[in-house]
């Protein structure tokens, strides 16, 4: 089995991924060598671009909290008008990444690359202050969850926090009148909340996951310690 | 193997979640479309009709009688008694030393009224004018754009409707400066020699600030921030436009009430009220006569404003009729709290509503406006009118004419204010000459 069997396992994955991916495109781009096909370029750039989503999903994410905070809307314009240009280009996008995956489900790349978001971060942040990211191999093994699941879900579940907050003070002020704030306004940014609160929650349900008992106890006694989250002191407790 | 089920399933369930978000998300902008009222009604292009049947023509300019002259005389005096020589402006309210634009708009008019009717002399009109345009040479704006919502008359300081200082201003109401530009216009046709001067005042505004996608829109500030809303309910708001395009802006959509309004039988008669119900727009929408009575004495009535006004006439004689209660409503002041009334054929959904500004009913206030009946008999000049007007001739006094008489106890309404006044001028000047920018 060549998935990562815990929550720590699964961090220090994405981040060697993440901390690789953007080692070489920031310091060796491959999109500027000489050699390699437009496919392959575009290969690289596609993942690069993927990456670096890391930089605006966060604005995206909280875009409903400031909205519902301050009662401005991000789009100056009647509903109709504004639904009339922005549904038919979400639904036709939606049906094409589905027509894409040829059937293949897409919910869990999406769910995987949100959760993913503060590492992605915390390997650009690493490899922009030049720490060489380390490669220290994935644990392949069913092991219980060790450390304490906080230390990596602590950025989704302040996410959540103020999401649940800034609904909360929407209801409010729309209920009293506050200038700003309107019913279209506060279903539409509820909406969104709803939307990006489903996706954040798995990471609770992730941490809360542990392998099936009869797996784990088929595991030897795990001697690996991590640090994912600190590219360059990965590898010094690796199993032999 | 282990607990992920078989792929098919693992891939039905994911796509049911993205078709679950586009059903999500049509319900959603569904509902977002259905609450926005105003987004809905600005895309709403249904026109009310307008009936074929002919409107009561006005009366033509007609001599004055000696009552009239008299009526005239008694409402210069509130300008003789009221004026502030420091700044040029007129009190609005007897013993209250503040005004909004609006009513220095009436001050203006009347002005050029009474100088038109011969109650006051060339050497006054051009001291009061003088005056006054100095002071709006050194009027503080809003933001540096418009002007304020209310001045302090002795200083012209930005003050709130109480007559606080208030350094930043409240924000400006483009009704009140559009008024202002109407009686602008009127004393610049008919004395040019003040058109250089006027122009460079209004040089100094950013007119273009009160008015987008055709309509007018007015400011307010609280809490150290300003917001932008649309200005303007039905008879106000074509009043305003008219106003405006005289200056040339961008109010046309403002200017016709046939995209706003709809018809309401009121007494047997089919009156034009506003369709953007004050619980949708949060704003009060009283029908009632002075912005057709403003426009009929300053422009001239145009075609829809000749018959919106006279079904808003009929429905006020038909209640009159039924009822036996002299029934003549406006705006206007009254001489305790509330202090300031909107008495309207109908307004927030309701029949002869009399509503305050903040949305309050207050039936038992109900006041015939002196006013507007020196307005409609100026207008139509028919044997109601006449009636109720004899029935005001004691509303006068030595500073001016009150401003009307309480339906409940027949008592006078005691308050004593600039627009009462300046209408009973303009009245006049049009039941004599026509409406005042009409020098043809």
């Amino acid at each position: 089995m060549l998935s990562p069997w815990s929550l720590s396992a699964w961090a220090a994955q994405r981040l060697k991924y993440a901390g690789g991916t953007f080692d070489i495109a920031v310091w060796d781009n491959p999109l500027w060598r000489y050699g390699l096909s437009w496919r392959q370029k575009l290969h690289y750039g596609a993942t690069f671009w993927s990456y670096l989503s890391g930089l605006w999903a966060p604005v995206l994410l909280l875009a409903p909290v400031v909205s519902l905070v301050t009662g401005l809307a991000p789009v100056a314009a009647y509903s109709g008008e504004f639904f009339q240009r922005f549904l038919p280009a979400v639904v036709l996008s939606e049906l094409a990444v589905m027509v894409a995956c040829k059937g293949y489900g897409v919910s869990a790349g999406r769910i995987l690359a949100v959760l993913g978001l503060p590492i992605q971060m915390r390997a650009l942040y690493c490899v922009l202050r030049r720490r060489k990211p380390q490669f220290a191999p994935t644990p392949k093994l069913p092991g219980q969850q060790q450390e304490s699941a906080l230390r990596y879900i602590w950025p989704h579940v302040v996410m959540m926090s103020a999401m649940t907050g800034a609904a909360g003070f929407g209801i409010w002020h729309t209920a009293i009148g506050t200038p700003g704030f309107s019913a279209a306004l506060l279903w539409v940014n509820l909406f969104w909340l709803f939307v990006n609160m489903t996706i954040l929650m798995r990471a609770v349900q992730m941490a809360r996951w542990s392998p099936p008992s009869q797996l784990a106890d088929l595991a030897p006694q795990n001697t690996v310690s991590y640090s994912p989250l600190e590219v360059g002191h990965v590898s010094k407790n690796q199993p032999v | 193997m282990f607990q992920r089920t078989n792929q098919s399933e693992r891939i039905g369930g994911s796509n049911r979640g993205s078709f679950a978000f586009l059903a999500g998300l049509v319900v959603t902008a569904s509902i977002a479309v259905s609450q926005d009222d105003w987004g809905r009604f600005m895309q709403d292009t249904r026109l009310a009709k307008l009936p074929q049947s002919a409107a009561r023509t006005p009366s033509a300019a007609r001599d004055l009688s000696a009552q009239d002259w008299e009526a005239a005389a008694t409402a210069w005096a509130y300008f003789d008694t009221h004026f502030r020589a420091d700044t040029g402006f007129v009190d609005s309210i007897h013993d209250h030393p503040s005004a909004t634009l609006w009513d220095q708009g009436s001050y203006v008019l009347a002005l050029v009224a009474a100088h038109g009717l011969g109650v006051i002399d060339e050497a006054t009109l051009a001291y009061r004018s003088e005056a006054f345009l100095q002071g709006l040479e050194r009027l503080p704006l809003f933001e540096g754009k418009l002007p304020n919502k209310a001045y302090d008359t002795r200083d012209l300081r930005m003050v709130d409707y109480a007559n606080v200082p208030m350094p930043d201003g409240i924000g400006w109401s483009a009704l009140d400066v559009a008024r202002l530009l109407m009686a602008l216009r009127v004393l610049e046709v008919q004395h040019p020699q003040y058109g250089a001067q006027i122009r460079s005042i209004i040089a100094r505004w950013d007119l273009s600030a009160m008015a987008e996608e055709g309509r007018l829109w007015g400011t307010s500030r609280a809490d150290g921030h300003t917001r932008y809303h649309q200005e303007g309910r039905i008879g106000y708001e074509q009043y305003g436009a008219r106003a405006a395009a005289l200056w040339g802006l961008d109010v046309l959509a403002a200017s016709t009430a046939q995209p706003i309004m709809e018809w309401q039988r009121i007494y047997g008669v089919e009156v034009a009220v506003d369709r953007r119900r004050a619980k949708d727009f949060g704003a009060i929408t009283p029908v009632l006569s002075e912005p057709y009575l403003l426009q009929a004495f300053e422009m001239g009535l145009n075609a829809e404003g000749r018959l919106l006004a006279d079904r808003l006439y009929q429905a006020q004689e038909a209640r009159a009729r039924d009822s036996g209660v002299a029934t003549i409503v406006s705006e206007d002041h009254i001489d305790q709290a509330p202090h300031f009334l909107y008495n309207a054929v109908f307004g927030n959904g309701v029949d002869w509503a009399v509503v305050s500004e903040d949305g309050d009913l207050h039936p038992e206030l109900r006041t015939v406006s002196l006013k507007a009946s020196f307005g409609w008999d100026a207008l139509y000049d028919t044997d109601y009118t006449d009636e109720v007007l004899e029935g005001l001739q004691d509303a006068a006094s030595p500073r001016g004419w009150y401003a009307g008489r309480y339906e409940a106890d027949g008592r006078i309404n005691t308050a004593l204010t600039l627009n009462t006044n300046a209408v009973v001028l303009e009245a006049l000047h049009y039941k004599s000459k026509g409406p005042l920018l009409q020098i043809w």
